[in-house]
């Protein structure tokens, strides 16, 4: 059981260069704030899976943005609404609309189109901002949380051991 | 690239898909039974119970069956029960969040059917959202009017009426004891008959007496004329008073006579009266059928409209809710977001049903109906909803054509028309009215009706006609039914053919009914045979009693004509005797007036002769002297 555990949990933190580790953080971002089950989502999770990126950061970050989704919600309801409004892209919005794959995207929808938005144009920043952010904390952070006790405690659990063993890697 | 590409990963996601995908497959169906329940509940307010939902993909389509939906006010039994219905939809618009149903079947739909489970619903699911369903009227409330036929007792009408014989006779009493009073003061100075006969008497005693002195015997005439002259004066006065007093009373007499015949009339107009009184007016079953349907009526009335009040919203529900979402508060909105709409090339609403068949299972045969165009936006869909239904042919029922359409392509001019029509449908046991003093009930009757009607801009405007044939009615004898219901009963039980025809009308809210029947005519001629057998023996004992009151006074009043009579013929008789007199008299008077004329030419003759006689002498003695003097003075 806890050989399993741990094997998912390597699996989890196999990819642990900072690129990886940010580009899992922006899919989570799109996924995270957008709502859940969008087919774009569906691509979301393609490249995550696919593309190597780091898995528990994935599902870590997931959770934290789903739950800053809540509060950004409003604005991203403005934000849809405005861009679904605009003249210019009306005739593409229309051509989009009576096309069946496309509505079945709900990209119409006010609160999905401006979350999507916001998350495509934050996804550059965030990456490029993440990994700089990332790359501090391995340089100037990481011996210091490595003197938590609440990390030694972890550290020197059995769970983390055979997992150390299966991945043959610090996990900080 | 491959320090990039996680090609397990691809297995990973193809996992999930396979995952999601055989997941959607196998659980769509109790997904959707499920959605169905809930959403039912919801919408219906009344328990939804579907047996099992499966899911077909090519074509895409459902397959439910079992459909249960409970009576909101009978949880032990159903409204509406469907024991399959499959339905292709289209895919694409179910993708696009759009329901869309290309041919819908429904087998074997039956209403009212008992439930193995009780339907009711935890109390705050259970409130209804429209009105509550209309009540079946209480019985105990619904007490027809008695127009009270019940005949009263003559002399009971007698003792307590004042008649106006009476009055008048009471009147004419003292009138005529009045005039009595000034006929006996005015009879007392009259001259009596006596004193006639003394006159007559005296005027037979003058005779005046011949002395042989034509002077004297003149004298004594015309004392005699005199006499004759002063009891003729007083005989004239006398009947004078006489002619007076009869003239007046002749005018008591034709007075009396009047009144009499008025008090033999008025026992007339108190017939009149008291007939009018108290025997029942035909008014009072003016109408009556209204009465005795018009509870049914109003009931099934208000149960279509239940109905339809339930079936209104969804009629234009999405453009309803659209429009609503725009006026959303920010933050519902916020919340869910809002789906922008953006022009179609093909307009679909979102729910639509293009076309549902079915058929309902009743006890005598099975009726077939065809629903069209049901949509959630008709608006959109641009083409009004349309429901037949018909049976022909069945055990209880010739004819059944039921078409409705609902037109909601303009919200705002709503246009829905409906149109039945039955032929030969045999009714058994219908019960007409549960009222305590009729509860009447039909025990068998042929039907025909024709029912249209309209409802635009929620106001309604719906006419039936209907017809009964070879009808029985049935109405149980009640204990102490008064005579009007008994009337009722026995005319009924008599009546078999009659018409009902009906108009509602006014707002959505509060229609109008009114019933019209020719069971009103129907009822009085009936009514009206059997009753008037007893209201010819009441009248023929009101008018005799009436009649025997009024001989009776007007025998009290007998007696003052009597005495009129009586006096005016005394009268009669006194004043002949004063004529004779007075005639008598005058004849006396002529005579003596001719005697007295004759006594004075023969006197003047007298006179005359000595005249002459003295003239002659005078002149002979003046011839006499002349001569004298001739010779005296003769030269």
């Amino acid at each position: 059981m806890l050989s399993t555990l741990a094997k998912i949990l390597a699996i989890l933190n196999s990819e642990t260069r900072p690129g990886q580790i940010s580009l899992a953080l922006v899919f989570a971002m799109i996924m995270g704030l957008t709502p859940l089950f969008s087919m774009h989502n569906a691509v979301v999770l393609l490249l995550v899976l696919v593309l190597r990126t780091n898995l528990s950061m994935f599902l870590a970050a997931l959770a934290l943005f789903s739950a800053l989704a809540y509060l950004f919600d409003p604005l991203f309801h403005q934000f849809g609404l405005w861009i679904l409004k605009l003249e210019q892209l009306n005739a593409l919005w229309t051509d989009m609309y009576n096309s069946g794959f496309w509505r079945m995207t709900r990209f119409n929808n006010s609160v999905l189109m401006g979350s999507l938005a916001a998350s495509l144009i934050l996804f550059v920043p965030m990456l490029l901002l993440s990994n700089m952010m990332i790359g501090q904390y391995r340089h100037r952070f990481r011996n210091w949380v490595n003197n938590w006790q609440l990390i030694k405690l972890i550290k020197s659990s059995k769970l983390y051991q055979v997992y150390q063993a299966v991945s043959g890697s610090d996990a900080a | 690239m491959s320090a990039w590409i996680r090609w397990p990963g691809l297995i990973a996601f193809a996992v999930i898909m396979l995952i999601v995908i055989l997941g959607f497959y196998f659980f769509a169906g109790p997904l959707a039974r499920h959605a169905i329940e809930y959403n039912g509940t919801e919408m219906l307010g009344a328990k939804v119970d579907l047996a099992s939902a499966e899911m077909q993909l090519s074509p895409l389509g459902f397959e439910l069956r079992d459909l249960q939906i409970t009576h909101p006010d009978k949880p032990m039994s159903n409204a509406l029960q469907i024991e399959r219905i499959t339905f292709q939809m289209d895919l694409w618009a179910l993708l696009a969040g759009q329901v869309d149903i290309r041919d819908m079947s429904l087998q074997a739909v039956r209403l009212n059917t008992p439930r193995r489970v009780s339907g009711a619903l935890p109390k705050a699911k259970a409130q209804p959202k429209k009105d509550s369903k209309p009540a079946t009227p209480a019985p105990a409330e619904q007490a027809l009017p008695k127009p009270s036929i019940n005949l009263p007792k003559v002399k009971d009408i007698l003792a307590k009426e004042t008649l106006q014989t009476e009055t008048l006779y009471e009147q004419t009493q003292s009138a005529f004891e009045q005039n009595k009073q000034q006929w006996q003061q005015r009879v007392a100075k009259l001259a009596k008959r006596d004193d006639f006969k003394q006159l007559a008497q005296r005027l037979k005693n003058i005779k005046p007496k011949k002395s042989g002195d034509r002077l004297q015997d003149i004298k004594n005439l015309n004392d005699a004329v005199e006499e004759v002259k002063r009891i003729k004066k007083q005989v004239r006065g006398d009947l004078k008073q006489y002619q007076e007093s009869l003239t007046q009373l002749r005018s008591y007499v034709k007075d009396s006579e009047k009144s009499i015949r008025a008090l033999r009339q008025s026992a007339s107009g108190d017939l009149t009266r008291l007939k009018t009184k108290y025997t029942p007016k035909s008014e009072n079953l003016a109408n009556y059928s209204a009465l005795l349907f018009g509870e049914k009526g109003e009931y099934w009335t208000k149960e279509a409209l239940y109905w339809y009040q339930l079936l209104e919203p969804y009629l234009e529900k999405a453009t309803k809710e659209y429009e609503k979402s725009q006026q959303q508060d920010i933050q519902t909105q916020r919340a869910n977001g809002t789906m922008v709409r953006f022009k179609t090339f093909q307009p679909r609403p979102d729910f639509l049903i293009r076309k549902a068949s079915f058929d309902l299972r009743r006890p005598n045969g099975e009726w077939q109906g065809e629903l069209k165009d049901a949509s959630s936006d008709q608006r959109v869909w641009a083409r009004p909803m349309r429901v037949s239904l018909q049976a022909d042919k069945q055990a209880n029922l010739e004819q059944l054509r039921i078409n409705a359409v609902f037109d909601h392509t303009k919200p705002d001019q709503s246009n829905d028309k409906f149109e039945l029509t039955v032929g030969a449908y045999q009714l058994k046991d219908f019960s007409v009215s549960e009222s305590k003093d009729l509860p009447l009930s039909l025990k068998s009757a042929r039907v025909d009706l024709n029912m249209n009607g309209v409802l635009i801009n929620k106001r309604l405007d719906a006419k039936l006609n209907s017809n009964f044939t070879s009808a029985q009615f049935f109405i149980e004898k009640q204990k102490g039914e008064n005579d009007f219901s008994k009337l009722i009963r026995q005319s009924l039980e008599n009546i078999n053919a009659f018409d009902i025809n009906s108009q509602i009308s006014g707002k959505l809210s509060h229609p109008k009914l009114s019933i019209s029947s020719d069971l009103d005519k129907l009822l009085k001629k009936a009514i009206g045979e059997q009753f008037q057998k007893q209201l010819r023996a009441f009248e023929t004992e009101l008018k005799k009693s009436l009649q025997d009151k009024a001989d009776a006074l007007m025998a009290k009043l007998t007696p003052y004509t009597q005495q009129f009579n009586a006096v005016e013929k005394d009268l009669n008789t006194t004043q002949n005797d004063a004529q004779n007199t007075l005639k008598a008299a005058e004849n006396k008077l002529q005579s003596y007036q001719q005697q007295l004329e004759e006594k004075k030419r023969e006197k003047q003759q007298e006179l005359d002769k000595k005249r002459k006689a003295l003239d002659d002498k005078k002149q002979d003695k003046l011839d006499e002297l002349k001569n004298k003097l001739k010779d005296k003075f003769k030269f």
